[in-house]
């Protein structure tokens, strides 16, 4: 039997599956990885950083974002930021940026709020 | 016969040469290992398999097909090239020398062990580039041969038991300790590349002046086992490390260094390697002649016979050396007739060596080296085993000794130290010579190994036998200018504690009167011997030292033992006749010569009484040199009187003795006589018994071989038979084989029919057909085909009015009588037994081709308009999924705004919930296209079968709950066995089917999936899957439809819903993995599908794939690596190092481009074996950091292979990485199998350039 927490992940949206091969089969270690990346400040610096008009600090954040979504199977928030890296390669950086990157904290705010459980 | 190979290109000598040895089961291992074998290796290989000297063995022939390297039968003379297999033939046994096979004709009435004998003479001419494998068989040979192989350095490998179908040979390898690999031959197979390339290039030989790196490893091997190597000869430790080099899948030394620090098994492993003792009894066999004759026999004879002979046999092993003495020293005991103590210590620094040797137990290999005498008398037999018998056993001593380091053993007749001194430098051998020099007595012997000497200690150890390296201890002789005889005694350092005195001056001191009565009495009176009733002395009074004396020999308190000579027959009789009166006895005027001349003593015998007047067991003798006033009587004593007396006595004994002495002896040599018949009787019966089990085992495994060759032909020839049969059945080709008289032998159905013959026309001539054939004459031709032997082709009409063209050609049989596949040109081993009419109807041809033609052109115009059709849906979908993705996301974004108007919000709602639509509908579009071009491909997983239902079950349950419906889900007749399943399909079928249930069942209703299981015969499984609803129903018109594509019933609102494919999809993927469905539906009441899938169960192979972590190549090739991470991102990182720990490969983590640079630098050259490197990373990205790596002047700079890791996976991004230098990219997010396959074709690529 999965664990809640995955089964949970799995119903938001998470790809579980391919993410439980990944890590070897190993729930526990999952959930140890998923527990560390609540605590991760990508979001929290990118937040500065647009806010201080630093495009290219917002950008690394959100691409390290990206890499561990897509690591942790967390395919809402990989798609959001999927889309904030696309918004923000440009100079100057599309308008949907603000759209998409509030976007991205409600969906991190959720899936927080679940692992956090 | 000189064999010349037919094509003589260059050098075509093999670079090494592997031996092959298999037996019972080996055909199977043998087919395995040539299907991997790659064709470019450039060794040769032999293969010695067990074969029935009499049959004809085909294995060439059934090989041959398994591989395309040529499969040749060896012939004497033969010269061995490069990239070929040599069969041994049956009768003999194969050798080689140098590259040239020898053959020779072997006894079958014996015992015979080609793979041994084939062994020994490959290393013996290739050594370190012999190869020696052993695959499956029963018994034990190529155990002995491997020894061999090991003394020379070549390589092991044994097939695991586990796969072998007889794992007898494997397991008596194993049991060696020789072994370097244990594999199954698939990957026993694959790792010949990477051997051959090691051995084969000089360039990986380890060079002494590797100094560094070896003191290195010689600090790793002390810590493990406490011996400095540093004075061992290094061409010998370097070529161990050669070989472990080769065993672990390192480039060099400093890749082998670094995997030994990480990996603290290989280690122990290494060290094991270096210490590694050849040993085997009787080894040298004429040595161990010669040692009994000039040795053993001298010392046995030796005087005194009393003195125990002490031999010392030093790195030992595991014991066959000193056991082999052992029976020499009883049998030249047992030869001469006495006895003599033997005591040898047998010693060496492998605990695990002492172990085994200790145990004295060795296998069925022993019978090689020792006569079938020895083994009768000296072992017991149990199994397959030889046990040394307890007498032998007994003889010696096993110890785990440092000879440097412990203390030697002393006073020894014989030290037999052979082939350790060849590990040594001088420096060493010299402080061996001085230790044997103090530890041997003189006229001690020395026996050294074959190619041993004593260098310039030729003075003290003079040779008795050049040969035979036999030395003579002289301790007086001439010790070399720099003789030192040292070992290491580290309790030596420890002082010793004195013992404290105490003083007396400040102490009252307290006397005993016991004490003091007893210090009277043993200092003032005369000599007083107290003994008991066996004569033993208990105590003295007096002055002892006159009457009393310690012999030499065994310490003993017999006062006879102990006593003057001139006084035992006095004190013997005093004492005798004071235990008979029970009474004081005195003798007087005994006459004794002391050093101060003659003198009288008196001897007194008397009884000593305790306390309450009891006798006691004592008796006291005193000797007086004073004669001195006594009570009672004395009797002079008469030394003849007594003396007679005694020796009168004395006689009257030995005359019974010896009566009683010569009867027993008669008895026993009569009893000895018979008891040695017996004995001889049962050796000959036990040499016969042997001697038969071992021809029984051998022909067993001949014929499990023959047989094995024969069922694998039957095979073969049922299949081809079969396939005959349906071709003649089926074709529509007119077929007539006739014999070379023109009798009918088979012809195909269509003549059957064309041509009314019938079975019982079988050996009838062909004549009868001939009359058919208007325009030829039938039989002329044939007749002039059997005469030229070259096939003719003729145009013909026949009496039922159609015009054929008809071919006759020669039919080619093997010389041997077995039919053959018809080859042209006819060479020497077939025959033409007859001929091959064949009949095509050429009648309606023309009129066919105008139509032909034509259905031709319709049928690429089809085919060209389905492509166009598929290229431009798959384009189509495709290009229009992208923006539609886009739509979809910004309009979930729009309605997430606060400030929408309610229009403009219902708005949104329709454009979201048409792109869903319209995207459900490409997504079917495109997969519909997929499956109608054939791009769709079944593949299955190995998986349980509860397994894909648990998970659909979860989903679809919580679907259910979540649309108000009720499900329920039946399981019936599941054992959950493995299955091969292609899931990905199964489970789009099933979960399509559910969804739709779900969808067209009102809330309130009810959704099942029943599953019933049925177990086939020929490991196969049916499930049939029934879906049910109590939803809306179908109606019987569109149950005709439904699987049609794009067909939809409309609801009764009139609107559609879904697209119209889904069914469509279900069925087809059926159709793609052979299942069915059927539907049954009645409308208001609900509907009911049923899928009925067969599957086949799953193998044990696929299953041990599946759940065993079995070691494979691949395995063995990524074990112990150390690769270089960078990767700044934690959780990433953290990952991908679980994912490379779980193949037991290293990960060191750098976080940032320049830390990736500075590590690699840092550690060397072949410290990491790969570099994974993210992309985008601060300080310095990848694509800096890896050309600053390939710049780096670094000896492995240039090909240490380096992986992008990225999640960009534009083929720009790819280019770009290419040209920093990197070899490859890896899209993130990672997953371990793309991983582990990109590091195997790396590591191979840098093992094998």
């Amino acid at each position: 039997m999965m664990n809640a927490l995955l089964v949970k992940l799995e119903q938001w949206g998470c790809d579980i599956k391919e993410s439980m091969d990944r890590m070897m089969n190993d729930e526990a270690f999952y959930i140890h990885l998923l527990k560390e990346f609540s605590e991760d400040d990508s979001i929290e610096i990118a937040n500065r950083a647009l806010e201080a008009s630093d495009y290219d600090t917002a950008f690394e954040a959100i691409h390290k974002l990206k890499g561990t979504t897509s690591t942790l199977g967390l395919t809402p928030l990989y798609i959001d930021a999927e889309l904030l890296t696309r918004d923000l390669t440009p100079r100057p950086p599309l308008r949907e940026t603000e759209k998409h990157f509030r976007h991205l904290k409600k969906h991190y705010q959720e899936c927080s709020s679940i692992i956090l459980e | 016969m000189e064999y010349q190979s037919s094509e003589n290109k260059g050098d075509v000598r093999p670079n090494c040469v592997v031996g092959i040895g298999a037996s019972a089961g080996g055909l199977e291992a043998l087919q395995q290992f040539l299907t991997f074998l790659p064709s470019n290796t450039g060794m040769a290989f032999v293969i010695i398999q067990h074969l029935a000297p009499n049959h004809k063995s085909m294995l060439s022939n059934i090989l041959g097909k398994y591989t395309v390297l040529p499969v040749v039968e060896a012939e004497d003379g033969m010269r061995m090239e490069r990239n070929h297999i040599y069969m041994i033939p049956p009768k003999y046994n194969l050798e080689i020398i140098s590259d040239v096979i020898i053959l020779k004709e072997y006894d079958h009435a014996k015992i015979n062990h080609p793979v041994d004998i084939f062994f020994r003479s490959l290393a013996n001419s290739y050594e370190n580039r012999a190869v020696a494998v052993i695959l499956s068989g029963t018994g034990s040979d190529g155990t002995n041969g491997i020894r061999t192989i090991k003394e020379r350095n070549g390589l092991i490998i044994v097939q695991s038991p586990e796969s072998a179908k007889f794992d007898g040979m494997p397991r008596s390898a194993i049991a060696t300790g020789f072994v370097d690999m244990i594999q199954s031959p698939d990957s026993i197979a694959r790792e010949m590349a990477h051997i051959a390339s090691s051995i084969g290039n000089s360039g990986h030989r380890i060079q002494e002046t590797d100094h560094d790196l070896m003191t290195q490893i010689f600090e790793i091997l002390k810590r493990v086992t406490n011996i400095n190597y540093a004075y061992y000869k290094q061409t010998t430790i370097l070529r161990r490390i050669e070989r472990r080099l080769v065993v672990t899948h390192n480039r060099n030394l400093k890749e082998y260094v670094n995997y030994v620090k990480n990996n603290p098994e290989e280690a122990k492993l290494l060290a094991k390697e270096v210490l590694i003792g050849v040993t085997s009894f009787f080894r040298d066999e004429e040595y161990f002649e010669v040692l009994k004759e000039k040795v053993i026999d001298p010392l046995v004879t030796s005087d005194p016979r009393s003195k125990p002979i002490r031999v010392w046999v030093p790195g030992c092993s595991t014991g066959e050396e000193a056991y082999s003495i052992a029976i020499l020293f009883t049998e030249v005991m047992e030869e001469r007739n006495i006895h003599r103590e033997i005591k040898i210590f047998a010693t060496d620094l492998d605990a695990e060596a002492i172990a085994v040797a200790g145990r004295g137990i060795y296998g069925d290999n022993i019978i090689d080296d020792v006569s079938v005498t020895r083994l009768s008398r000296y072992f017991t037999r149990k199994g397959n085993k030889y046990i040394v018998r307890h007498d032998i056993r007994k003889m010696i001593i096993f110890a785990q000794h440092n000879v440097f380091q412990d203390p030697p053993f002393g006073k020894l007749d014989l030290i037999s130290c052979r082939n350790l001194l060849i590990y040594f430098q001088s420096v060493l051998q010299r402080n061996l010579f001085a230790i044997f020099h103090a530890s041997l007595n003189d006229k001690g012997y020395l026996f050294l190994g074959r190619s041993e000497s004593v260098i310039d200690y030729d003075d003290i150890f003079r040779t008795v036998s050049s040969n035979e390296k036999i030395f003579i201890h002289n301790i007086g002789g001439k010790v070399p200018a720099n003789h030192k005889y040292n070992y290491s005694m580290q309790t030596m350092d420890n002082s010793f504690e004195t013992l404290p005195i105490s003083t007396y001056s400040d102490v009252e001191i307290q006397y005993d009167t016991k004490d003091i009565d007893t210090s009277v009495l043993e200092t003032l009176m005369p000599t007083t011997i107290l003994i008991n009733d066996k004569n033993e002395v208990w105590r003295t009074y007096g002055d002892c030292h006159s009457f009393l004396s310690i012999p030499a020999g065994v310490l003993t308190t017999n006062v006879f033992s102990l006593i003057r000579t001139d006084l035992k027959i006095a004190v013997s009789t005093v004492l005798k006749e004071a235990r008979e009166k029970n009474k004081k006895v005195i003798y007087d005027s005994v006459p004794v010569m002391f050093e101060s001349g003659a003198e009288y003593i008196m001897i007194i015998a008397q009884p000593i009484y305790d306390n309450h007047g009891a006798v006691t067991e004592f008796y006291a003798i005193t000797l007086m040199r004073e004669k001195r006033a006594i009570e009672g009587d004395i009797a002079d004593f008469q030394i003849d009187t007594a003396a007679a007396q005694r020796i009168s006595n004395l006689e009257r004994e030995l005359n019974v003795s010896q009566d009683n002495l010569s009867h027993t002896v008669t008895e026993l040599e009569s009893v000895n006589a018979e008891l040695q018949a017996a004995n001889e009787e049962l050796l000959t019966a036990n040499e016969e018994l042997q001697s038969s089990n071992e021809e029984l085992q051998s022909v067993n495994e001949e014929l499990y071989t023959v047989n094995s060759e024969y069922q694998s032909k039957v095979n073969e020839l049922a299949g081809l038979n079969d396939d005959m049969a349906n071709f003649l059945a089926t074709t529509l080709v007119g077929i007539i084989m006739v014999d070379r008289d023109l009798n009918i032998r088979k012809f195909t159905e269509y003549i059957a029919t064309e041509f009314h013959v019938a079975d019982q026309d079988v050996g009838r001539s062909l004549r009868y057909l001939s009359f058919n054939f208007l325009t030829i004459d039938l039989l002329e031709l044939c007749r002039d085909v059997l005469a030229s032997n070259e096939p003719i082709e003729k145009h013909c009409a026949a009496v039922n009015g159609r015009t054929y063209l008809i071919r006759i050609a020669p039919y080619y049989a093997q010389a041997s009588g077995v039919a053959a596949p018809i080859k042209t040109p006819l060479s020497g081993d077939y025959n033409m037994n007859g001929l091959v009419l064949t009949f095509v109807d050429t009648s309606k041809q023309i009129d066919d081709q105008e139509q032909i033609d034509e259905m031709a052109n319709a049928l690429r115009q089809a085919v060209q308009t389905s492509r166009e059709k598929e290229t431009f849906l798959s384009h189509m979908s495709h290009d229009m999924r992208t923006p539609m993705t886009a739509i979809i996301g910004l309009v979930q974004l729009s309605m997430e705004s606060e400030d929408l108007s309610p229009e403009l919000r219902d708005n949104l709602e329709k454009i979201y919930h048409s792109s869903n639509y319209l995207m459900s509908l490409i997504e079917e579009i495109l997969e519909t296209s997929r499956i109608n071009a054939g791009k769709v491909v079944s593949i299955s997983n190995t998986i349980k079968e509860k397994d894909l239902l648990e998970e659909i079950q979860i989903i679809i349950g919580e679907r259910a709950r979540e649309a108000g419906l009720a499900f329920q889900f039946t399981l019936e007749g599941c054992e959950n066995r493995y299955v091969l399943i292609d899931t990905e399909h199964v489970e789009r079928i099933l979960m399509n089917l559910l969804t739709n249930a779900i969808k067209f069942t009102p809330a309130g209703g009810r959704v099942g999936l029943d599953v019933r299981v049925t177990y086939l015969p020929e490991e196969r499984v049916k499930h049939v899957y029934t879906i049910s609803d109590t939803g809306r129903g179908i109606s019987e018109l569109f149950q005709k439809i439904m699987f049609r594509p794009f067909e939809q019933e409309y609801s009764d609102e009139g609107t559609r819903s879904g697209t119209g494919l889904g069914l469509y999809i279900c069925k087809s993927l059926l159709d793609l993995l052979g299942g069915t469905i059927s539907c049954e539906s009645t409308v208001g009441e609900g509907t009911t599908f049923t899928v009925t899938l067969t599957y086949t169960l799953a193998n044990s192979e696929q299953i041990r794939l599946l759940t065993n972590k079995a070691t494979t190549y691949e395995d063995n090739l990524l074990y112990g690596k150390n690769v270089l991470v960078a990767e700044d991102n934690p959780i990433v990182a953290e990952v991908i190092i679980k994912i490379l720990g779980s193949k037991g490969i290293h990960a060191e983590l750098a976080m940032d481009g320049q830390e990736a640079i500075d590590l690699y630098q840092s550690q060397g050259a072949y410290h990491f074996q790969a570099i994974l490197m993210d992309i985008r990373m601060p300080v310095k990205n990848g694509m800096v950091a890896s050309r600053t790596i390939r710049q780096s002047g670094m000896e492995d700079s240039s090909y240490i292979p380096i992986i992008a890791l990225t999640a960009d996976i534009q083929e720009e991004t790819e280019n770009s990485c290419i040209d920093a230098g990197m070899n490859a990219c890896l899209t993130k997010p990672i997953g371990q199998e793309k991983l582990f396959s990109l590091l195997v074709k790396v590591f191979n690529e840098t093992l094998n350039p």
